[in-house]
């Protein structure tokens, strides 16, 4: 009969431990999926270059429209800026942005990221990995990056061609940089945290 | 004389006159948004020297996007000769930006450019234009260059007027030209931007010559143009066009264009 007591604590602790085990491994990827969750893009800031008129900015404007991951766009004429609202729900393509910028027959100067961080240690050359999607860190002192922070995208065709020419210095040990992709990535944007 | 006047008109230009790129006689290296559509009203209201009698031509055009570098223009020539209403002929134009270097409010652009046109108006002067008098083709370069608030374009092009249908082409005239402009402007108002309602005033001044290659004859003109940009989708051009010197035979050479045209996104394209 003790021994059956024994046992039976015994396999109620074993229980218990799984249960533990079970619920420490719930938390561990329920923290990895909010960590992903949280690594959201809640708008953006785009500078286009190249215009001066409100003719320019509105056909921007509509071409930006067209997107379909966009909630909202708030303008600002005098600037030429857009700040663009992302649906948290779809997916988004920045490379949509800068080709609508383009088809409205300009380019694009700035693109500023407020993207939404956990705890994350950035530095030179770091690879944040989210979803499909690795964020190469360039330009960038050491540091850790909490709630939402500033991080401009600074691939070729989102910056000026004369701020690329810089960048393309600063990364010639990088050669994803100017190719632009990576072996085994589907999705590579280069970034500096501002 | 005549080149100190032009050299003093050009350095007037240079210094004084202002607009933006948006020009109305000559087409600046930008073309329209991909997917959009601008529709024309151009009205010219031109004074014969025979008789002081108005000649007046309609041309509707239309302008679309065909992508990022390459846009589609065709337009329509309608006139009041003889006084009755003559459709005349029409054209369509290509142009294809092949350079572009954008900055923080400035470019500079390069395009090139064909128009090919059909006419079938009775040639009465020896000016070649295939906008609304000559069947021919013209084939041009355009440069333009944005400097925030001011703009500057010019254009070299070459043109061969062919005959006009069943009223040909008078023998002793020249098929052949080379025609340069030069075009400056700049936005007056507003002085700072607040949204997209604002009305833009925009003043430029336009400058276009014409050198005739079988007998060397010429002209040259100025046009100044005050345009009106309303909640940045329509515009309205209003401009003055007059000979400042010509050694060819011209029936109609000073006059005035008005122009009103809309711009219609994402005719194709919508979320």
């Amino acid at each position: 009969m003790m021994k059956y007591i024994i046992s039976f604590t015994v396999v109620a602790n074993t229980k218990e431990k799984i249960s533990k085990m079970k619920k420490i491994i719930i938390l561990f990827f329920s923290i990895v999926f909010v960590a992903n969750a949280k690594a959201q893009i809640s708008k953006a800031e785009l500078i286009a270059n190249g215009l001066t008129c409100s003719m320019c900015s509105m056909a921007t404007y509509n071409q930006l429209k067209t997107i379909p991951f966009l909630d909202s766009i708030d303008t600002d004429v005098e600037h030429t800026k857009f700040i663009l609202y992302f649906n948290p729900e779809k997916t988004f393509d920045l490379k949509l942005i800068k080709s609508k910028v383009e088809d409205a027959g300009f380019s694009v100067g700035s693109l500023v990221l407020f993207m939404e961080f956990d705890n994350v240690a950035v530095e030179n050359d770091f690879h944040y990995n989210v979803g499909d999607i690795t964020y190469h860190f360039m330009d960038t002192k050491k540091q850790t990056l909490n709630n939402i922070r500033q991080v401009k995208v600074i691939d070729k065709g989102f910056v000026s061609d004369k701020e690329y020419k810089k960048y393309l210095k600063l990364a010639s040990k990088y050669p994803c940089y100017k190719a632009g992709k990576m072996e085994n990535i589907k999705v590579l944007y280069h970034l500096k945290a501002i | 004389m005549k080149r100190s006047l032009i050299l003093i008109v050009f350095s007037f230009c240079l210094f004084q006159a202002k607009a933006q790129e948006l020009f109305l006689l000559t087409y600046p290296a930008s073309n329209v948004p991909k997917n959009a559509m601008v529709v024309r009203g151009m009205n010219s209201l031109f004074q014969r020297t025979a008789d002081n009698s108005i000649s007046y031509h309609f041309m509707p055009e239309i302008m679309f996007g065909i992508n990022k570098k390459f846009m589609l223009v065709t337009n329509a020539f309608i006139s009041n000769e003889n006084n009755k209403v003559n459709f005349e002929g029409a054209s369509v134009l290509g142009q294809y930006r092949f350079y572009s270097n954008d900055e923080a409010k400035r470019h500079f652009r390069m395009a090139v450019w064909s128009r090919i046109a059909v006419n079938n108006a009775e040639i009465h002067q020896e000016e070649i234009e295939l906008n609304g008098h000559n069947s021919g083709i013209r084939l041009g370069l355009t440069g333009t260059q944005l400097l925030h608030k001011t703009a500057l374009s010019s254009t070299v092009s070459y043109q061969k007027a062919l005959s006009n249908f069943s009223n040909g082409f008078p023998q002793n005239y020249s098929t052949d030209a080379v025609d340069y402009t030069f075009s400056i402007g700049q936005l007056m108002l507003p002085k700072q931007y607040k949204n997209f309602i604002q009305t833009n005033v925009n003043l430029m001044v336009e400058m276009l010559g014409q050198n005739h290659l079988e007998n060397g004859k010429s002209f040259l003109d100025i046009a100044p143009v005050i345009q009106f940009i309303i909640k940045s989708k329509a515009r309205l051009d209003i401009a003055y066009r007059r000979q400042l010197y010509s050694t060819m035979y011209r029936t109609q050479p000073n006059g005035i264009i008005i122009n009103f045209q809309y711009n219609i996104f994402n005719i194709v394209n919508k979320k």
